[in-house]
């Protein structure tokens, strides 16, 4: 059993940026794979806990993560960086460069 | 039992059957808690010491986070510019020896222990019979 986790995707001129949640999840546990127009994260949250240990309640059963992005076309989703910190991955993804805006030179 | 957040059916009932199994007062005051804040994802366990709790809080640095206790509560804060502001309050009743009480956040995973007071141990008694 998967669970999507919550992600943020924010946009500038020259990409997207996503923050995905992952609490539990261990920065080895990651799996970032990158096609032409998705991305895909799946990972495993740690449940271990102590002998001693009896749940008395949740607010839901801790699961594992997974979850598929697909990107527009005007991303490039081999340009990307990711990294991971206070368990929220982040991703920067660049647009394609003729997908960029640039400036136009006015001739006499 | 003083609060009256609202519950949903299903941990109702739950609350039902534990106060049929007799739990301490502590355990259904937390629960009613956390009740409160459907969008936070918690655990609460009694271990051998006391109880446990563990709850979710990405997108928070060590510095974000402030636990403080205050008439006889434990108010749990999490601030910074990206995330914004997260609050939990945690009534505490008379088992959890407040000056022990520790935090650790790894993983994004805050997790409090409360121990429980020596006098709250429970005592084995045999009892006669006449």
């Amino acid at each position: 059993m998967t669970v999507k986790p919550n992600y943020k995707v924010s946009t500038t001129e020259t990409g997207a940026t996503i923050a995905i949640d992952l609490p539990g999840v261990k920065k080895e546990d990651i799996k970032l794979t990158s096609e032409r127009d998705s991305l895909k994260i799946s990972a495993t949250r740690n449940q271990e806990i102590p002998e001693d240990w009896q749940l008395i309640n949740q607010s839901a059963k801790p699961e594992n993560y997974e979850l598929e992005l697909d990107l527009h076309s005007d991303l490039n989703s081999a340009d990307s960086i990711a990294s991971f910190e206070n368990a929220v991955l982040i991703l920067k993804v660049s647009k394609h460069e003729e997908a960029k805006p640039r400036e136009i030179s006015i001739l006499n | 039992m003083k609060h009256t957040l609202p519950l949903s059916l299903g941990l109702l009932s739950e609350l039902n059957e534990m106060l049929y199994t007799g739990i301490s007062a502590f355990e259904t005051e937390v629960d009613q808690l956390f009740a409160g804040y459907p969008n936070s994802k918690h655990q609460l366990f009694s271990t051998d010491k006391g109880w446990s709790a563990r709850v979710d809080l990405p997108g928070y640095a060590k510095e974000d986070i402030s636990l403080q206790f205050e008439e006889q509560s434990l108010t749990l804060k999490a601030m910074n510019e990206t995330r914004g502001l997260k609050t939990l309050k945690l009534a505490l009743g008379d088992e959890v020896e407040i000056s022990d009480i520790s935090a650790k956040l790894e993983h994004g995973i805050l997790e409090i222990t409360l121990p429980r007071t020596e006098t709250a141990e429970a005592e084995s008694k045999s009892i006669e019979i006449k």
